[in-house]
C-alpha cells in the first residue's frame, strides 16, 4: 500500500450559509457569549 | 429492573450493534476500514465526536454532580466553541490537505521521525491507561446499584464494541455513535422530565428551580477569578480552551472522526455543531441533577448513595446518632422548603428571609452529616470515597417507571460503547499506521496492512476487557490515573501548534520542547496545588517557547547575525 491514503481532491467549500466560514465563526463566538450571559442571568435569578 | 425494562435494554443493545455492523460492511481496504474512505456527512461525524466525548462515568457523574456541587461545572466546557472555531479555521484544512490517517503521521511530514514516534507513544500511553477504565466504571456502578457480575458487564459490553469495530472499522464506529447519541439525549430527556413529573403535585418547575437555587445548586457562572478553582468563568475559558483543543486536536481518537469526512467543508460543520450543542447538552444533564436534588428535598435521600460504604457505615456504634441528625435535617429542610415557597406565594418577605435562612442551614447540616457518613466508612475499612457516582443511577432504579430505567441503562451502556469503541479504533490505527508500518514491517500490501488494523483491533478490545477487569480493583486510584491524560496533553497541544504556525522550527527544537513541557507540567502536578485544567496552558507554552528558543539558537547557528522570524 501507498503511505498515505489514496489521493482525493480536497475540497474547501463555503459553508452552506452566511456566505464565508469567517462569518460561521463569528456567528459561533457571539452565541457563546450570549449563551453565558443567559447562563449568569440563570444564576443571578435563582441565587435568592 | 423490570421485563419492561429488560426489553428496552436488549432491544436498543441488539439494534445499534446490527446497524454498525450492517453500515460498516465494505470495510476492505485500509483506507475504507481507518477512514471511512473518507465519505462521512457532516452530521454522522459531528454526532459522533459527542458521542465519544460522553462515557458512562460522565453520563452518570455529570447528572450527579450538579446534586453535589451545582451546575458550575458546566463552565468546564466554555473554552469548547472557542477551540472548535480555531481548529476548524487551521487544523481541518491541513489535516485534510496532508492526507494522513493519524495525526501524528502529519508530524513527522511537518518534523521528523523521532517526533512523530514520541508523540504517538503519548498517545499510545495516555489512552492505553485510560481505555479500561470506559468499561469499568459503569461495570462497578451498574455491580453495586444492580448486583450485575461485573465480569459478565465487561465482558458484555467490551464484546460488543470489539465485534462491531472489528469487522467494520470507523464506518461501524461512527454510524453506531450516531444511534449511540440519539439513545442518550432520548434517556435524557425521559430521565428529565420523569424527575420534574416526580416532584409533589404542588411543587410547580419554577418552584423547583427556586429551592435548587437557594440552595446553590444553579450556580452555573462563577465569576470569581481563583486558579486554584477547577470550575469558574476564567478556568473554562482560559484552561477549557486548551484542553479542548488539546483533546480534539491532537487525540487520535477525536481526530479520527473528522479526517473521515467527504470534504473540508464537512469536517468543519460537524466542529461547528459540536461547538453549538455541547455547552446547552452539559447545561441539560447537570440542570437534571439539580432537579433530582429537590426531588430530594420532598423524598429523603439515604445518608450515602453508594450501597457498600452504606452498609459499612450502618454497622458502626456511631450511625444511630448521626442517623437521627440526618433524619431531624432532612425534615427541618422539607418543612423549611414548603414555607419557603408559601412565603414565595403570599409575598410574605418575613417568612422568606426566615425559611430561606433555615432551610439553608439545614442543608448545611446534610452536608456535615454526609462528609461524617464518609469519616465513618473510612473507620469501618471503606475508602471513604465521594458517591457522587451513584446518585443518578440510584434515582433511576428506584423511583423511575418501568420503560424508562430500561432507557436510561441504554444511554448509560450507548455511553460506555462509544467512548471504547474509538478508543480501541484510534489505538488501532495508530499501532498499524505510526509503529508497525512504519518501523515493522515497511512496503507491505493493503491487505496485509488491513488485517494489522483487524488484529491491532482485536488485540485492543482484549486488552481493553482485561485491563478492565484489573481496574475494578485499582479503588480510587481510578481518579489518580484518569488525571494523568491531563499530564500530557498541553505538550501534546504544543508541538501541533508549532507545526501549524511557526515555519522556522525544525524537528529536534519541537522534540526538546515536548520532553520540556511534559517535565515541567510533571513538576507543577507534584509541587503546586494549581487546577489540573491550567496543565494544558502550562505545558503547551513551555513546549513552544522550548521550540522557538531552539530555533533561534538553531538559526543564529546556521546564519550568524540573522534575524530571527516566525
Amino acid at each position: 500500500m501507498s503511505d498515505t491514503p489514496p489521493v482525493r481532491p480536497v475540497l474547501d467549500e463555503p459553508p452552506p450559509f452566511l456566505g464565508t466560514w469567517r462569518r460561521v465563526y463569528i456567528v459561533v463566538l457571539f452565541y457563546l457569549a450570549s449563551l453565558i450571559t443567559l447562563f449568569y442571568l440563570f444564576t443571578r435569578a435563582f441565587s435568592s | 429492573m423490570r421485563p419492561l425494562d429488560w426489553v428496552v435494554l436488549a432491544g436498543s443493545l441488539v439494534g445499534i450493534v446490527s446497524y454498525g455492523l450492517y453500515r460498516g460492511r465494505g470495510s476492505n481496504t485500509v483506507n475504507t476500514y481507518l477512514l471511512a474512505g473518507k465519505t462521512m456527512p457532516w452530521y454522522a461525524m459531528a454526532l459522533s465526536i459527542m458521542a465519544t466525548q460522553t462515557s458512562a462515568i460522565t453520563f452518570l457523574s455529570t447528572t450527579s454532580q450538579s446534586y453535589v456541587d451545582g451546575m458550575r461545572f458546566v463552565q468546564f466546557y466554555f473554552g469548547l466553541p472557542i477551540a472548535m472555531v480555531i481548529l476548524a479555521a487551521t487544523a481541518v484544512p491541513i489535516f485534510h490537505r496532508t492526507n494522513v490517517y493519524t495525526a501524528y503521521e502529519y508530524l513527522e511530514q511537518r518534523f521528523d521521525v523521532k517526533t512523530r514516534a514520541l508523540v504517538g507513544g503519548i498517545f499510545l500511553i495516555q489512552r492505553g491507561l485510560s481505555v479500561g477504565f470506559s468499561l469499568s466504571a459503569p461495570a462497578l456502578v451498574l455491580t453495586l446499584l444492580l448486583g450485575w457480575p461485573p465480569q459478565a458487564t465487561i465482558l458484555i459490553l467490551g464484546g460488543l464494541v470489539t465485534l462491531y469495530t472489528f469487522f467494520g472499522g470507523i464506518k461501524a464506529v461512527t454510524w453506531t455513535d450516531v444511534q449511540q447519541m440519539i439513545v442518550m439525549v432520548a434517556g435524557l430527556f425521559a430521565a428529565l422530565f420523569t424527575a420534574i413529573w416526580l416532584l409533589p403535585r404542588n411543587v410547580s418547575l419554577l418552584d423547583a428551580m427556586s429551592l435548587a437555587g437557594a440552595a446553590g445548586k444553579l450556580n452555573a457562572v462563577d465569576l470569581k477569578f481563583d486558579p486554584n478553582s477547577q470550575f469558574n468563568i476564567w478556568t473554562g475559558l482560559l484552561g477549557g480552551t486548551f484542553l479542548m483543543l488539546a483533546y480534539f486536536g491532537t487525540d487520535q481518537s477525536q481526530v479520527q472522526r473528522y479526517l473521515t469526512g467527504k470534504s473540508i467543508a464537512q469536517s468543519r460543520l460537524s466542529l461547528l455543531f459540536n461547538a453549538m450543542a455541547k455547552v446547552p447538552m452539559q447545561f441539560l444533564i447537570l440542570f437534571i441533577g439539580a432537579m433530582v436534588f429537590v426531588f430530594h428535598v420532598f423524598q429523603p435521600p439515604p445518608l450515602s448513595f453508594q450501597p457498600l460504604e452504606m452498609k459499612r457505615i450502618e454497622q458502626r456504634a456511631e450511625f444511630q446518632p448521626l442517623s437521627q441528625t440526618y433524619t431531624l435535617a432532612l425534615d427541618q429542610r422539607r418543612e423549611a422548603a414548603s414555607a419557603y415557597l408559601e412565603s414565595r406565594r403570599s409575598g410574605d418577605g418575613a417568612l422568606k428571609r426566615r425559611s430561606l435562612e433555615q432551610y439553608r442551614e439545614a442543608q448545611r447540616q446534610i452536608d456535615a452529616a454526609r462528609s461524617s457518613g464518609r469519616d465513618l466508612a473510612r473507620k469501618a475499612g471503606g475508602a471513604g470515597d465521594d458517591d457522587t457516582n451513584y446518585i443518578f443511577l440510584s434515582f433511576v432504579t428506584r423511583y423511575m417507571p418501568a420503560g424508562v430505567v430500561g432507557l436510561v441503562m441504554a444511554a448509560i451502556f450507548a455511553a460506555a460503547m462509544s467512548a471504547c469503541s474509538a478508543e480501541i479504533n484510534s489505538l488501532a490505527t495508530v499501532s498499524v499506521i505510526d509503529v508497525y508500518r512504519r518501523h515493522i514491517a515497511k512496503g507491505g500490501a493493503d491487505r496485509h496492512y488491513l488485517w494489522a488494523s483487524r488484529i491491532a483491533t482485536l488485540f485492543w478490545g482484549a486488552y481493553a476487557m482485561a485491563f478492565a477487569h484489573y481496574a475494578m480493583n485499582l479503588g480510587s486510584l481510578v481518579v489518580a490515573v484518569n488525571r494523568i491524560g491531563s499530564l500530557f496533553y498541553g505538550p501534546m497541544l504544543g508541538v501541533f501548534a508549532l507545526a501549524f504556525y511557526f515555519r522556522r522550527v525544525r524537528g529536534t527544537a519541537a522534540f526538546i520542547g515536548v520532553l520540556a513541557g511534559e517535565a515541567v507540567v510533571f513538576y507543577t502536578r507534584y509541587n503546586t496545588s494549581l487546577a489540573f485544567l491550567w496543565y494544558n496552558l502550562i505545558g503547551c507554552s513551555v513546549t513552544v517557547l522550548t521550540g522557538l528558543l531552539l530555533a533561534l539558537l538553531q538559526s543564529r547557528d546556521v546564519h550568524p547575525g540573522a534575524r530571527f522570524k516566525s
